[in-house]
């Protein structure tokens, strides 16, 4: 027997941020090739996602700040199984974390122009700008020269 | 270490029941359905009925409608006096068991019954029917609102592609190889082909080259490095120690138990901000604090095994050897029952017997304690049974009476 069709099959397009009240201007900045993350004034740690309060010192006292744009590879994996339709013309697939130069914080991130057998732990890489939309650009890496 | 004085509901539960459907890649049934054939059995195996039944304690994640409601209409259960439920992926199985306990310790329960069930299989989740359309990191929609904003957009998206970074470090800071992970994936088949009621049995056992061989999923990890999925239910009845005592079958005793959570255990995108070492470190240590059975007494383990890495993280947060010496525990057969150094998951674990979010690894430990597994432990009179150390987790310690 065959129930009905489904109302949940993928999303044929990629998945893209709604930005939020705690995290507009963070997708702002990227709309405007700009890497911004906010930083506690207390304790100066830098954070990454977006959010309303420091989770150190519960500060409010968040100021955006410009990001040099450069870090290393923490960790990645080659995905070979695309999961959303949108991937499937791009596997296999190299995402990683990107531990970024100005500190202990980091952002998962996409990897290209780079040949997925090439990637490693702590290779130098530098952000690059995707526009996916109208009204979003994703903050992609590259490899840098160190 | 000093005992933990202030828990003082050691010994004061016990598992006096267990029930499970069939495990397939496809049954044509609802998880009510499902879940009904396993809380009956569990209720028949502890010699009960189901008006004797006066707690629940439930696991609430994912597609799921068997509410209290639908226990009390639908299957015949009523009148709880006391009930539960847990919430998270794989980190919240054992928690289920331990909130059980809480309940028939205090007095608000005698006998609770705990479950999860799954359309899970392959056949269920890819197909035009109602709950189908693909698994739920398949199903987004196409504005993101969560923290998935932050990983999905980049091609990071489903379970086996976190876990193959956290693997990738892994890897890196300690020097554990893919030869470690055969380890795990060889193990748990060896044990699934000994048992006729798991799915991955009748495909035989696999040897280091079919390993190898196997597709990259997402690398470091490969296809035989990946828990299968399933349509299947499990049940067990959770009983006041004193009444367990007194029913038909041998009682599997919940010695001590305990929970962890911490930033480190949330989600892809601020995984990294925390230090990861710690992992669930902390749930090991208060483990033991709660119980006077120490980890070299444990005769077989029950870890959550929805990737191979993730056991050999796990027998390090609970204590069994040293942070970065999992792969080197793993050698020589050890997970490997019925002699082993540590048998694991001796009825085939999520990656061979079947994957109920854990659950099953419940059943097959109150097994190994009544002396009733396909792998069975000799002497087997106490062993640990521990939810996935990359969500908000918990463990918990059986023993026989």
């Amino acid at each position: 027997m065959t129930l009905p069709g489904s109302k949940y099959g993928p999303v044929a397009t990629m998945p893209l941020p709604e930005p939020g009240w705690d995290n507009y201007k963070f997708w702002d900045y990227c709309k405007q090739h700009k890497l911004y993350l906010q930083r506690c004034a207390k304790c100066r740690n830098y954070w990454y996602y977006p959010r309303p309060l420091c989770p150190i010192d519960q500060s409010r006292d968040m100021v955006w700040t410009e990001m040099s744009g450069k870090g290393t590879v923490w960790t990645y994996t080659i995905a070979h199984h695309p999961v959303l339709p949108a991937f499937a013309k791009d596997v296999p697939l190299p995402v990683g974390v990107i531990k970024l130069a100005e500190g202990d914080v980091y952002m998962v991130g996409r990897l290209m122009d780079v040949r997925p057998q090439d990637v490693s732990i702590g290779m130098p890489v530098e952000v690059t700008w995707f526009d996916a939309s109208d009204d979003i650009s994703l903050p992609y890496w590259k490899p840098r020269k160190s | 270490m000093p005992k933990n004085k202030n828990f003082v509901v050691n010994d004061k539960a016990a598992v006096t029941g267990i029930g499970q459907t069939a495990f397939s890649s496809g049954l044509n049934r609802s998880t009510l359905d499902m879940a009904a054939e396993a809380i009956l059995k569990a209720i028949a195996d502890a010699g009960l009925t189901p008006k004797d039944i006066d707690g629940v304690s439930k696991y609430s994640f994912g597609l799921q409608e068997e509410t209290e409601n639908h226990l009390f209409q639908e299957i015949g259960l009523g009148n709880f006096s006391f009930y539960a439920e847990q919430a998270h992926g794989g980190g919240a199985y054992a928690a289920v068991i331990s909130t059980a306990a809480i309940g028939v310790a205090s007095g608000m329960a005698n006998h609770v019954i705990c479950f999860r069930s799954r359309a899970r299989g392959r056949k269920s989740v890819f197909g035009p029917g109602r709950d189908q359309g693909g698994r739920p990191w398949e199903k987004v929609s196409a504005r993101l609102t969560g923290h998935g904003q932050y990983h999905v957009p980049f091609g990071l998206m489903s379970p086996v592609q976190e876990m193959a970074c956290i693997a990738r470090r892994y890897m890196h800071d300690y020097g554990v190889t893919d030869d470690h992970f055969a380890n795990v994936a060889i193990a748990t088949r060896k044990h699934a082909v000994a048992n006729p009621l798991s799915m991955m049995g009748v495909r035989g056992p696999i040897t280091r080259e079919d390993y190898r061989q196997s597709r990259w999923i997402a690398e470091p990890l490969r296809l035989l490095d990946c828990c299968i999925e399933t349509d299947g239910a499990t049940a067990v009845v959770v009983s006041r120690a004193d009444l367990a005592r007194k029913m038909p079958r041998k009682p599997a005793v919940i010695h001590a138990f305990a929970q962890d959570t911490k930033p480190a255990h949330y989600t892809l995108s601020d995984w990294w901000r925390w230090n990861r070492d710690e992992m669930a470190l902390e749930l090991g240590r208060r483990l033991w604090a709660n119980s006077e059975i120490k980890a070299k007494d444990i005769k077989a383990a029950f870890l959550y095994d929805h990737f191979t890495p993730m056991v050999l993280l796990a027998l390090e947060d609970l204590g069994f050897c040293k942070r970065g010496e999992g792969g080197a525990f793993s050698e020589n057969g050890a997970l490997e029952g019925p002699h082993g150094r540590l048998p694991v998951n001796t009825h085939g674990g999520q990656l061979s017997e079947a994957f109920i979010h854990g659950f099953n690894n419940i059943n097959e430990a109150v097994r190994q304690i009544r002396g009733d597994s396909t792998t069975q432990v000799p002497r087997c009179n106490a062993v640990i049974v521990a939810a996935a150390s990359s969500d908000p987790t918990g463990a918990f310690i059986l023993r026989s009476d």
